[in-house]
C-alpha cells in the first residue's frame, strides 16, 4: 500500500507543521461548516453514549445481580410428565373410569428420603443444604390450638361442636357430615389431607439453624427462654408466644401431643424457649386457614433429631389398616419432608441439576428453581431496554454516518479549489488528503468530548426514564391480562405470594416468587463506554476521510485550476 | 546555458485537439521571456507545462537538463518555480501575509523570521500592513495580483512565471511590476511572463510567439532582445 506509506511518511515529516497549521486554520476560518460537523457528531456521539452507557449499565446489573443472586432449588415429583407419560399409556390400557389412575403412578413414585437428598447435597455445587419436617398433632388435655375463630375445636376431637350442615366452615372444615374428628376436614375420623392426618398443631423440626428461615429473615426472634439445640433429640421445643399467651405456657412447661390418627399415642416436649412471629398474626388474619395446624402461632418447633425420633416411635406403635380403595393406611407419624438447595450462582445450579442426573435421578422427579425463573423474568424490561439501546445505537451510527459521509462529499467539492491550489503550489496529495483527515479528525474529537458531555449528562434520567416505562409497560400488560382472566390488579398482587400450604421450602428468605423488576441502573459513562465512543469517533472520521482522500487523489489541479479560470 | 528548456514539445487534450506542435526553446538565468500568442494559442498550457502542472504528450520539458516527467513535480514546484496565476489562487479563507507564508511553508525551505519576510515582500509589491493581514476576498484584484506575485517570490525559487500578471492592474502598477520582474531577472532568475499586453511585451529580453509572426518590440528594456516563433497546435494560429 504505497499511498498508505507515503501517508505515514507525510504525517512523521517536518512538513506535518504546515498540515497542522493549515488544518487549524481552516478550521478557525470556516466556523460555520466546522461548526455544523460538530453539532451532527456531538449528537451522534451524545445519543450513541447515552445508548452504550444504558447498554454497559444494563450488563452490569445483570451481571452483578446474577453474581449477588443465591440461587434455591427443590427436587420433587414431576407430577405433570407422570400425568403427561400415564395418559400417553392409557390410550392402550384404559382403566374402568376411562382415566389413568393417577394416584397409584403417583405412589410409585415415594418421596426422597432424607438421606437420598443428603446425598445430593454434598455435591461441590451445592452451597448450602436446608432441610425440615413437620407433622401434624393433636393438642391434649388443656391445650388449645390458637384460633381467632368463635367456634373453636378443642384437643379432643371428638368434643367438637357436631355440625350436620353442609354449610363450608372455615374452622371445621369442608361440610360433609358430623363427628367430624380434630374439628377440621371431613368427618368420621381425622382429617385425611394428602393421604395423612391433620392435626391441630404442627410440629416442624430443623436441621440447621440456616433452614429457620423466620429467625435468619428476622421476622421470628427468641423472647424468652433459650434456643433448642438442633443437634440433639432433646424433646425440647420452641413455641411461639401466641400459644404461650393462649394457654398460659412459660419456659420450661411441658406441652403433650397427640396422634391425630391414635389419640392414646402422645409425645411430650418441654418448652426451652418462646419466639415472636412477626408475620403470625397477619397470616392468621389474611388467609383462608384450614386447619388450626396451618396457623403459625400454632407451630412448635423441634429439633430434627427430636422430630425423628417422636416419627420413629410412632412408625413402632402405628397400626395399619385398609381403606375402600385397597390401599394401605398407616396411623404412624410420618414426617414431611421440605428440602431446599442452596447454590451460589445459577452456574452453579446448571451444574448441579446435570449431577443429579448423572447420579441416577429419575426422570419422575424435577429439579426446579422458581427464583431463578423470578430472576430472569425480572430482567425482561432491561432486556427491552437493552434492545432499545441497541436499535437507538445501530440508527444513529447509521444516519450519523451517512450524514457524515455526504457533508464530507460536499464539503471536499466546495474545497475542490482550495485542493487545487495547494497542488499546485507544490504541496503533495497525500499532505492535502492528511491535512483534511486531521481537520476532520479534530472537529469529530472535540465533537466526541462534547457528546460525551452531553450523555455524561443525559445518560442517567434518561436510562431511568426509559426503565421505568418499560417497568411500567410490563406491569400494564401483566395486569391487564389478569384483567382479563378475572382477576383485576392480580397480576403483582398474586405474585407477592400467598401463603404456601404445606412443605413450600425457604423461598421466602432468598426472595419471595413474585417477579420484582429490575427497575434501577446505573447507567453512567465509564472508561468502557468511553473507550467504545473513541472507538466510534475514530470509525466516524475515518469514513468520512476516506471519502476526502478519494476525492483528493482523483483531482488533478490543472484541470481544478482551468475550470476554475 | 538553458535551465528550463522545451526539447519537441507537443501537447494536446485528449489526443485530439493539438494545442503545441513540436516546441523547442530555452530559457535562461537572468533574463525576461514574454510569451505571446492570441486567445487560445496554448499560452497557459504552455505555462502548465514549465510549471510541471502537466506533462507535455509530446517531447520534454527539461529543467536543469532534467526531464520534468522523471522528477518530483511538487517539490518542482514548491521548490524551484513560482507561478503568478492568471486567476491568483490565492486561498480565500486566508489573508495576504497566510497566503505568502503558505508558499514559504510549502516549499520546505528554511526561511527565519517568516512573518517579516512576507510582510516585506507584500510591501515590495506595493501592500502595506493593513492590506496584508486582511483575507484576500477583501481585496481588489489588482491586490490579489500582487499577493500572488508575492507568494510566488516567497521562497526565492530559480524560475518565475507569470501569466498576465498585469492583466489586472493599472498603467502604473503594471509598470512597477514588469520593473520588478525586469529586476528579478538582473537578480539572476529567469522570468518567464505570459502577456497579451505589448507594454509587457516592449520591456522584455526576449519574446516567444505562439504564432509565426515577425515581432518587433517599440521599445527595449534590453539592447539584444530577440522574437522567437514557435508553433501552436492550431493551424489557423500557426505563421511560418
Amino acid at each position: 500500500m504505497p499511498f498508505i506509506s507515503g501517508f505515514l511518511e507525510v504525517a512523521c515529516s517536518p512538513g506535518s507543521m504546515l498540515i497542522l497549521t493549515n488544518a487549524w486554520k481552516s478550521l478557525t476560518r470556516s466556523l460555520g461548516r466546522n461548526l455544523l460537523l460538530f453539532l451532527i457528531v456531538a449528537c451522534i456521539a451524545g445519543a450513541a453514549s447515552v445508548a452504550l452507557a444504558i447498554k454497559s449499565s444494563a450488563s452490569e446489573a445483570e451481571e452483578s445481580g446474577r453474581e449477588s443472586l443465591t440461587i434455591t432449588a427443590t427436587i420433587g415429583l414431576d407430577r405433570q410428565k407422570l400425568m403427561e407419560d400415564a395418559t400417553s399409556q392409557t390410550n392402550t390400557t384404559d382403566t374402568a373410569e376411562g382415566r389413568p389412575n393417577f394416584q397409584g403412578v403417583f405412589s410409585s413414585y415415594p418421596d426422597l428420603t432424607l438421606d437420598e437428598l443428603k446425598t445430593y447435597a454434598a455435591k461441590d455445587s451445592v452451597q448450602d443444604f436446608l432441610y425440615s419436617g413437620s407433622i401434624s398433632v393433636d393438642t391434649t388435655g388443656d391445650i388449645e390450638p390458637v384460633s381467632t375463630q368463635s367456634a373453636t375445636s378443642t384437643g379432643d376431637s371428638t368434643a367438637s361442636t357436631d355440625t350436620s350442615t353442609d354449610q363450608f366452615d372455615p374452622v371445621n372444615g369442608f361440610p360433609g357430615g358430623s363427628g367430624g374428628s380434630g374439628g377440621n376436614f371431613g368427618s368420621g375420623g381425622p382429617v385425611s389431607f394428602g393421604g395423612r392426618s391433620m392435626g391441630d398443631l404442627q410440629v416442624t423440626g430443623y436441621g440447621s439453624e440456616s433452614a429457620m428461615t423466620g429467625f435468619v429473615s428476622g421476622t421470628q426472634s427468641i423472647v424468652s427462654g433459650a434456643m433448642i439445640d438442633l443437634m440433639r433429640a432433646d424433646n425440647e421445643c420452641l413455641i411461639s408466644d401466641e400459644f404461650a399467651a393462649y394457654n398460659s405456657l412459660s419456659v420450661g412447661d411441658t406441652v403433650t401431643v397427640a396422634n391425630p390418627a391414635a389419640l392414646e399415642e402422645t409425645y411430650t416436649v418441654t418448652i426451652a424457649g418462646i419466639y415472636h412471629d412477626d408475620q403470625a398474626s397477619a397470616q392468621s388474619d389474611g388467609g383462608m386457614i384450614f386447619s388450626t395446624s396451618q396457623d403459625s402461632a400454632n407451630r412448635l418447633i423441634v429439633s430434627y433429631p427430636t422430630l425423628q425420633s417422636i416419627s420413629d416411635e410412632s412408625q413402632a406403635q402405628a397400626t395399619t389398616t385398609t381403606d375402600q380403595m385397597g390401599q394401605e393406611i398407616s396411623t404412624g407419624l410420618v414426617a414431611t419432608i421440605s428440602s431446599t438447595y442452596v447454590f451460589a450462582s445459577p452456574e452453579n445450579y446448571d451444574t448441579f441439576t446435570t449431577q443429579v442426573r448423572e447420579d441416577g435421578l429419575g426422570e419422575a422427579y424435577s429439579v426446579t428453581s422458581t427464583d431463578l425463573d423470578s430472576y430472569q423474568a425480572s430482567l425482561v424490561p432491561l432486556n427491552n431496554l437493552v434492545s432499545f439501546a441497541n436499535t437507538l445505537l445501530l440508527v444513529v451510527l447509521g444516519v450519523g454516518g451517512v450524514v457524515l459521509v455526504a457533508i464530507a462529499m460536499l464539503t471536499i467539492r466546495e474545497r475542490k479549489y482550495e485542493v487545487g491550489v495547494l497542488t499546485a503550489i507544490g504541496i503533495s496529495k497525500p499532505k492535502v488528503a492528511l491535512q483534511l483527515v486531521v481537520e476532520m479528525f479534530l472537529v469529530v474529537v472535540f465533537g466526541l468530548v462534547a457528546g460525551l458531555g452531553i450523555g455524561a449528562a443525559a445518560s442517567v434520567p434518561v436510562a431511568d426514564h426509559l426503565l421505568e416505562s418499560q417497568v411500567a409497560a410490563q406491569i400494564a400488560q401483566e395486569e391487564s391480562v389478569e384483567t382479563n382472566f378475572g382477576r383485576p390488579g392480580g397480576g403483582i398482587a398474586a405474585s407477592q405470594g400467598m401463603p404456601s400450604m404445606g412443605g413450600g421450602g425457604f423461598s421466602n428468605v432468598f426472595g419471595q416468587n413474585a417477579v420484582s423488576y429490575l427497575d434501577q441502573i446505573n447507567a453512567t459513562l465509564d472508561w468502557n463506554v468511553i473507550l467504545h465512543m473513541a472507538g466510534i469517533g475514530l470509525g466516524l472520521a475515518l469514513v468520512a476521510s476516506l471519502v476526502s482522500i478519494v476525492f483528493v487523489m482523483r483531482y488533478e489541479p490543472l484541470s481544478i485550476l482551468a475550470n476554475r479560470s | 546555458m538553458s535551465i528550463l528548456e522545451l526539447n519537441d514539445v507537443s501537447y494536446s487534450y485528449d489526443g485530439l485537439k493539438c494545442v503545441l506542435t513540436d516546441l523547442t526553446w530555452g530559457f535562461e538565468e537572468s533574463r525576461l521571456y514574454a510569451v505571446t500568442g492570441r486567445s487560445g494559442a496554448g499560452k497557459t498550457t504552455l505555462l502548465s507545462l514549465l510549471a510541471g502542472l502537466t506533462n507535455p504528450t509530446g517531447g520534454a520539458v527539461l529543467f536543469n537538463g532534467h526531464d520534468l516527467a522523471t522528477l518530483d513535480r511538487y517539490r518542482y514546484r514548491s521548490h524551484d518555480v513560482g507561478v503568478v496565476f492568471q486567476s491568483f489562487n490565492l486561498l480565500p479563507h486566508l489573508t495576504a501575509v497566510e497566503n505568502v507564508e503558505l508558499g514559504m511553508r510549502a516549499s520546505g525551505k528554511r526561511i527565519d523570521h517568516r512573518r517579516d519576510h512576507a510582510m516585506a515582500l507584500l510591501d515590495k509589491v506595493g501592500l502595506d500592513e493593513s492590506l496584508a493581514t486582511r483575507r484576500v476576498l477583501k481585496l481588489s484584484g489588482g491586490e490579489q495580483q500582487r499577493v500572488a506575485i508575492a507568494r510566488a517570490l516567497s521562497y526565492d525559487p530559480k524560475v518565475i512565471l507569470a501569466d498576465e500578471p498585469t492583466g489586472n492592474l493599472d498603467l502604473a502598477t503594471q509598470n512597477d511590476i514588469v520593473s520588478m520582474l525586469g529586476d528579478l531577472a538582473d537578480e539572476g532568475k529567469c522570468v518567464i511572463v505570459v502577456t497579451h499586453s505589448p507594454e509587457v511585451v516592449d520591456c522584455v529580453d526576449e519574446v516567444y510567439r505562439l504564432k509565426a509572426e515577425a515581432v518587433k518590440p517599440k521599445k527595449t528594456r534590453r539592447r539584444n532582445q530577440t522574437a522567437i516563433e514557435g508553433s501552436s497546435g492550431q493551424p489557423s494560429d500557426v505563421e511560418s
